[in-house]
């Protein structure tokens, strides 16, 4: 805890919760398959966020264990695929965690810009 | 007719099933999901314009996981015992788990023998009838074993010895039930041969005892047949998954001019295949291609990598 009662910045969850965020943000609108999500992402930030070597899945699998996204099967030509929704949990969290995103990105920049300036 | 590079998937495929220490059922879902995934990625970049070995080369450098990606699937999908065992401690568990076989096996027999008491027919029993509850007992823990390295601990291969153990102990109770009732039979035929004037004794005692002889002996025959054939049962349509995912003697894999799995091809294949978990220890593959000239991309790989002040 720091001065103010807020909990540390943890560098290695905030990674953690950018990724998150990306997948939850990409259901935001419809249920996607796993790979719907991983070229949106690439999309929708214009190339500067990609998943690599699978990490996709170990995300997807927790934030559904999390109860954040619902997994669906189903069948199509033969082939079974795996579609994932938005929970009502999930829209919660995506909304608190933006938010949560927004105000560390809005203090760095602080810092980044004006350096030895104390936050208002 | 599937394009030749879905081979590539089915190598990386194998290398991530060989690498998933999980229940067969969660392996195969784990793999559904990704040979759908890789495919449709693959499908959707081709559509976009990109050539076919390219698209192949993205699609496994996005979705295959490499070995943190599959320690971290392997640590989220541990059944609950794996992860309770892990806490608990080795040993101690070994301990609880053959002190509650011994448990079971005895339960088995206690149950088995109650109404046989309660009916009287334990009394003056056949011979017979003590070897049926005995190997009923065993029966009995060898299924509780079974179902618990089958269900509980879920264990990554199949119990083929266990099944065949219940298959061949249902076998002997039922072979008992029946040849001690013909041999009950026999000795009682000797015995009226020389003093017939008892047949109105022996005869309703040797009805009563080797009925229950054999009724206790299909019952538990019966059971131990319905445990096996549930048990291969389920393990068929797992296993069955199992097989079509990897392509194994599927004709949806198959490419009329290519040899079939486990060719010199497939292991061409298998040492190449860009992202997977065997050649993670190496480069991970970077095609070059156009899309891959932004110069800010922020590649999203584990959150570890944070720390060292490089999201990659």
């Amino acid at each position: 805890m720091n001065d103010d009662g807020e909990k540390d910045f943890d560098v290695q969850g905030f990674a953690r919760d950018i990724h998150e965020l990306l997948v939850l943000s990409a259901l935001r609108e419809q249920a996607k398959h796993g790979y719907q999500i991983a070229l949106d992402v690439e999309n929708d930030s214009n190339g500067l966020f990609r998943f690599r070597h699978g990490t996709l899945y170990p995300i997807l699998h927790r934030l559904e264990e999390e109860g954040m996204i619902r997994g669906s099967w189903s069948r199509e030509g033969g082939r079974r695929k795996k579609v994932y929704a938005l929970t009502t949990a999930g829209r919660r969290h995506l909304s608190g965690r933006t938010s949560r995103v927004q105000e560390i990105v809005s203090r760095l920049m602080r810092i980044l810009r004006h350096p030895g300036e104390a936050p208002a | 007719m599937r394009p030749r590079v879905a081979r590539g998937f089915l190598a990386t495929l194998r290398d991530v099933e060989r690498s998933l220490a999980l229940p067969l059922p969660r392996r195969v879902r784990i793999l559904r999901e990704l040979e759908f995934d890789l495919e449709e990625f693959r499908n959707r970049l081709v559509a976009d314009g990109l050539p076919l070995e390219e698209a192949n080369a993205r699609a496994l450098e996005a979705l295959a996981p490499d070995r943190r990606a599959l320690q971290e699937l392997d640590r989220m999908h541990a059944p609950m015992y794996t992860r309770f065992a892990r806490r608990v401690g080795g040993h101690r568990v070994r301990v609880a788990e053959r002190t509650a076989l011994v448990l079971a096996t005895l339960a088995v027999l206690l149950l088995e023998a109650a109404p046989l008491v309660r009916a009287d027919l334990l009394r003056a029993p056949s011979p017979f009838l003590l070897v049926v509850l005995g190997s009923g007992a065993l029966l009995g823990a060898t299924i509780v074993a079974t179902a618990f390295r089958m269900w509980i601990k879920w264990n990554p291969e199949p119990p083929a010895g266990g099944l065949a153990a219940v298959l061949a102990l249902s076998a002997l109770v039922l072979a008992t039930g029946l040849g001690g009732a013909l041999v009950d039979l026999y000795r009682l035929a000797g015995v009226l041969e020389r003093a017939p004037e008892l047949a109105s004794t022996l005869v309703p005692r040797w009805l009563v005892r080797d009925s229950a002889l054999l009724a206790v002996s299909m019952l538990i025959a019966l059971a131990g047949g319905l445990a096996w054939f549930v048990s291969t049962r389920w393990l068929a349509v797992v296993s069955g998954a199992h097989r079509e995912v990897l392509g194994f003697d599927r004709a949806r894999n198959a490419h009329p001019d290519v040899p079939g799995p486990g060719s010199a091809e497939d292991a061409h294949d298998e040492a190449h295949a860009p992202g997977s978990a065997t050649s993670a220890h190496r480069e991970p593959y970077a095609p070059g291609g156009a899309t891959n000239a932004h110069p800010a991309r922020a590649a999203i790989g584990h959150p570890l990598d944070a720390t060292r002040g490089e999201i990659t």
